[in-house]
């Protein structure tokens, strides 16, 4: 599903240039659920927006899909983008603005569902999460454990292939962390390939791979159990 | 969508209720001027534009042959001449003028009667509420609703009878048969009461010889077949010159010329001895375009900079949608239609204003009427259609396109710092201070302006004096009696044409020149009651019986334009062809009819009673409504077959002064809200700047910086940008000013370098109470609480 080869990523500092990734080499498979892990600073944010085509990189190959995506234009990039992926931030990254449900139904409005279908698919999800009772609050009338769940329920209701996860579960405490792990590991059986950035040796446990990063560079990479997954097909 | 888009934009605002209140009053009111500036174009424009048959319609004009200045009038006899010899002429039509007396039996005065025949109702679109039109009988009259009400109230004006020259030999009843509707502000053709071209009577008391190649209407309209014939007919009208030039031969035309209906009512400033109306003052047109354009500016820009300063908290929203599957396009789309949503707000609001505004506007103006009316009237709606696109885009379009294409790792990074203080947002609050002052400066301008109407020198006494107008010598004599017996009355004098009576223009021949000037015989004393200096010579002394034939006075216009090289005492003029004078002094310049006009060479001869058009009294200001009644009981008793006209001196002068007073209502209340607006822009500027900064701020203080250094740092920029805007604006608003006074007045005040310093001192004054809230909010902070508020 993702193929990096030679991916690197720098920026200019004064007169220098600081790689914050280099000779990143990376194959994940659809239905991987992979956890990376590494010092602050390291460069997982960094990684993990490139996969998610929230930035780009100065210089490598990405391959989703087998599509080139460090050949493709914006436009372009941001269809598989919009297509495939789902995002949940360690800030959670609510529209303080909307309610819950409205939070939840946004990215279907973006693709363009009906009406009808919004209504049962976002009513399936509150339910699924256990949060129909919250479905009229704003964001900040929600404990952090509440909001991170809202968080995932909009990443994953347009069904994307790849979740993408930084930190999930970085603001919360051990209990609402291991609530949402759980629906990670749900969310991996029934077929979405997972990325997670975390600092949590037991979240990593949820996880079939460990990737370890250090200033830059894939330092460890190790398959801690069978791909839970059955569906992926590449 | 749009309905997500809509909660957000609903609820995002209305936690800053105070913000967008003002700025949609801001806009409302910035929308409300547009509309009124579009509606006097629209008006202006529009002049004389409904007649059916206007187009087909000219107005014939007369190019003299000494000075080839267009005349409104034209010999009588060419009417009838051109409909029976010109081809393309299908018809012609005379319109006369008299301000004659008119009465109901009880109540008498003086109107403005027309003169003309049935046909002129088949030219233009009049139209009659009651009754017919009779015209050809001579003894029928036909008047507006004013004049209806004015004489009978509320009964029916159908069948009653009205005298025409009540006060004179050849007086008349005419039986009213038709009611008509008022006449539209924008039309050149005014009438109360039309009657037959029979009813004519000229200077001798005799019926009008129409025939009379020396008679001049005041105005001609030819009816062409095809309107593209107007060179043509015109150059065919030459062939009636030879005639007219020597039948009149001190009347000597050089051409005929036709201007069409639809238009001549922009001409008619630069006709002479015109006695239809013109179109608005074109300043009237361009000034309240000007000052719609510039509040909306100030408005929008405001609304940019509430956008900008409030978009640190979008920002997060715009990321997100980002990254939940919004493009760019969408984004720009979501804050363009939030523009928009508060634009039709604003435009609502400012409609409810405008429609609010309207009636007191027309008030303010005799000369103007505006109406917002929607039914069938597509032009409105596609310029409020394009005002209301052109604000959201000034408004909105910076913030829809630049906060759009932030990346969102860059947003929750934070590394986007996006808050006020960019160099846009400054360029922005320069722009709105300068456009502040701009209005400002002009409101002090016509402040000024006021104070020297109402004190300046303008070369004759104003206080005490009163006119009352009389008909002839036998009335002169006893008003004056009258007048005399009231201990209160200092002095009194008569005169023909009284200053603020528009005194005719003749030609005056001297050193073999011909030049035009004022004439205006004064009677004995009337010099000392208005208190006129002499510069020069003597006065005229009314004890030597010369002086009433040979001796002339000229004022120092006079003298400065014709005489330069040379003393004028002693000149010989020569008046009416034939009578000699000599100028015995040389009188200061003085204001003749008002502040519109400019001061013009003038002659002044010494004249008996029985040529007196006016009787003038002085007394102490405070005594003059006594005397006025007074005499206008004196006047019932005698002469209750003529009405009494009286004037106060101040009355010729009210309508600069209303004008003047108004403009500087108008500038007032622009700058009001433009400084209000620029002030708030002000104020989120440095409100945000202190909120990035109050940890800087404080860890300053700690260290020991003093409040005026915290004071500099949090708004020198600011203000620096502010002093720019008001520099700036400050000079565009002296040359503003200056062109409108010009283009109002041929006599003003000027304009000075100490308006702009007023406007300045006030602009500061008001930024620095603007600041000072933030300021004293960042000296004051409790140093614990915002170095832990992070
Ligand atoms: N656009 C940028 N310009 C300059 N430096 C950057 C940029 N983006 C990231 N960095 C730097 O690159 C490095 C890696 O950042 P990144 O956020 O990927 O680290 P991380 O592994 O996610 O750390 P943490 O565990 O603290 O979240 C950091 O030192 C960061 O300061
Ligand atoms: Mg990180």
């Amino acid at each position: 599903m993702i193929k990096l080869i030679d991916l690197e990523k720098s920026v200019r500092t004064g007169l220098n240039r600081a790689w914050i990734l280099n000779q990143v080499n990376l194959e994940i498979k659809a239905g991987e659920f992979v956890t990376i892990m590494g010092p602050s600073g390291a460069g997982k944010t960094t990684l993990l927006n490139i996969i998610g085509m929230l930035e780009s990189p100065t210089g490598g190959e990405y391959h989703f899909l087998d599509e080139p995506v460090h050949r493709l234009n914006e436009r372009k990039r941001h269809d598989i983008h919009k297509q495939y992926m789902g995002f949940v931030f360690q800030a959670y990254h609510l529209i303080d603005d909307l309610t819950v449900y409205e939070n939840i139904e946004t990215p279907l409005l973006y693709r363009n569902v009906k009406g009808k279908d919004r209504k049962s698919i976002v009513a399936d999800i509150l339910d699924r999460f256990s949060i129909v009772a919250k479905k009229d609050l704003f964001p900040d009338q929600l404990s952090g454990g509440q909001q991170q769940l809202v968080g995932v329920a909009r990443a994953v209701i347009h069904k994307p292939r790849l979740l993408l996860a930084d930190e999930p579960t970085g603001n919360l405490h051990s209990k609402q962390g291991e609530e949402i792990m759980e629906l990670f590991r749900e969310l991996n059986e029934e077929g979405v390939t997972i990325i997670q950035v975390t600092h949590s040796e037991k979240n990593a446990e949820y996880g079939s791979r460990i990737i370890e990063i250090v200033d830059g560079n894939i330092r460890t990479d190790e398959q801690v159990r069978k791909s839970a997954s059955v569906y992926g097909t590449k | 969508m749009l309905q997500n888009y809509f909660k957000v934009a609903y609820r995002h605002f209305w936690k800053h209720k105070v913000h967008l209140l003002i700025n949609v009053l801001g806009l409302g009111i910035a929308l409300a001027s547009c509309v009124i500036a579009y509606l006097s174009w629209k008006f202006d424009h529009d002049f004389d534009h409904f007649h059916t048959r206007g187009e087909q319609i000219f107005r014939v004009v007369s190019i003299k042959k000494d000075n080839l200045q267009a005349f409104g009038v034209c010999p009588a006899p060419l009417a009838a001449a051109a409909k029976a010899e010109v081809s393309g002429v299908q018809d012609a039509l005379i319109l006369e003028f008299r301000n004659a007396v008119i009465s109901n039996g009880k109540d008498t005065d003086r109107e403005r009667i027309s003169f003309t025949e049935n046909a002129f109702f088949e030219w233009f679109d009049f139209p009659l509420l009651s009754g017919q039109i009779r015209l050809d009988d001579a003894a029928t009259a036909v008047i507006s609703e004013a004049l209806a009400i004015k004489y009978f109230g509320t009964s029916d004006p159908v069948g009653q009878i009205l005298t025409i020259y009540p006060d004179q030999p050849f007086q008349k009843q005419l039986l009213i048969t038709g009611l008509l509707k008022d006449t539209p502000v924008n039309s050149s053709i005014q009438y109360e009461l039309l009657t037959s071209v029979e009813n004519m009577y000229n200077r001798d008391n005799a019926q009008v010889n129409l025939k009379d190649w020396t008679y001049l209407t005041d105005a001609t309209f030819l009816m062409l077949k095809n309107p593209e014939d107007q060179e043509r007919v015109s150059r065919y009208l030459e062939a009636y010159l030879p005639v007219q030039n020597q039948m009149h031969s001190d009347w000597q035309i050089e051409k005929f010329a036709l201007q069409p209906l639809n238009t001549m009512a922009h001409h008619a400033d630069d006709l002479r001895w015109n006695a239809l109306g013109q179109s608005l003052p074109p300043s009237m047109v361009w000034g309240m375009t000007l000052m719609g354009i510039l509040l909306l500016l100030t408005a929008s820009l405001n609304f940019t900079n509430m956008s900008i300063s409030l978009s640190g908290r979008r920002l997060k929203e715009i990321g997100v949608r980002k990254v939940i599957g919004g493009s760019r396009k969408q984004l720009i789309w979501q804050l363009l239609m939030e523009g928009l949503l508060i634009s039709l707000i604003a435009l609502g609001v400012g409609l409810l204003f405008t429609d609010w505004l309207l009636p007191r506007y027309n008030q303010m103006w005799t000369f103007v009427d505006l109406h917002l009316v929607f039914t069938q009237n597509l032009p409105l709606v596609a310029f409020l259609i394009a005002v209301l696109l052109t604000t959201t885009f000034i408004a909105a379009a910076y913030p829809a396109f630049y906060i759009s294409g932030f990346n969102p790792t860059g947003i929750f990074r934070g590394k986007v710092k996006f808050a006020g203080a960019n160099l846009f947002s400054k360029i922005l609050l320069g722009a709105q201070v300068g456009i502040s002052t701009i209005a400002l400066v002009a409101g002090f301008a016509f402040t000024r302006n006021a104070e020297f109407q109402k004190n300046a020198d303008i070369g004759f006494q104003r206080e005490g004096i009163q006119a009352i107008r009389i008909p002839d010598e036998q009335t002169f004599r006893v008003m004056e009696a009258n007048a005399r017996q009231h201990p209160q009355v200092q002095a009194v004098a008569g005169v023909r044409f009284h200053i603020g009576d528009s005194a005719p223009r003749i030609e005056v021949k001297f050193k073999d020149k011909k030049q035009e000037v004022e004439f205006m015989p004064v009677g004995e004393n009337y010099l000392e009651v208005m208190d006129i200096q002499l510069l020069s010579g003597r006065s005229f002394d009314y004890q030597l019986s010369t002086d009433f034939t040979e001796s002339i006075l000229i004022n120092e216009k006079f003298a400065d334009l014709y005489f330069q090289d040379g003393d004028p005492l002693g000149q010989q003029l020569t008046l009416f062809d034939t009578l000699r004078y000599n100028v015995v002094g040389v009188v200061k310049n003085f204001i003749q009819d008002n502040f519109h006009d400019p001061i013009r060479p003038l002659v002044l001869t010494l004249t008996k009673p029985d040529r007196f058009g006016y009787l003038v009294i002085k007394t102490q200001s405070a005594d003059m409504l006594e005397v006025r009644d007074h005499l206008s009981v004196a006047w019932k008793k005698d002469f209750a077959q003529m009405p009494f006209e009286h004037y106060f001196q101040d009355d010729f002068l009210a309508s600069s002064l209303k004008t003047n007073t108004n403009i500087q209502y108008i500038f007032s209340v622009f700058a009001l809200i433009a400084l209000l607006l620029s002030m708030t822009g002000l104020n989120s500027l440095v409100s945000l700047n202190l909120l990035k900064r109050l940890k800087e701020v404080t860890i300053r203080r700690i260290l020991g910086a003093r409040p005026s250094q915290i004071a500099y740092l949090l708004s020198a920029h600011f203000l620096i940008v502010a002093f720019i805007g008001l520099a700036v604006g400050g000079l565009i608003g002296l040359k503003l000013s200056e062109m409108l006074l010009n283009s109002i007045y041929q006599v003003h005040v000027g304009v000075t370098y100490f308006s702009l310093l007023v406007a300045g001192i006030v602009v500061v004054i008001v930024a620095f109470l603007t600041i000072s809230r933030s300021i004293v909010q960042a000296i004051t902070a409790n140093p614990s609480d915002a170095l832990n508020n992070d």
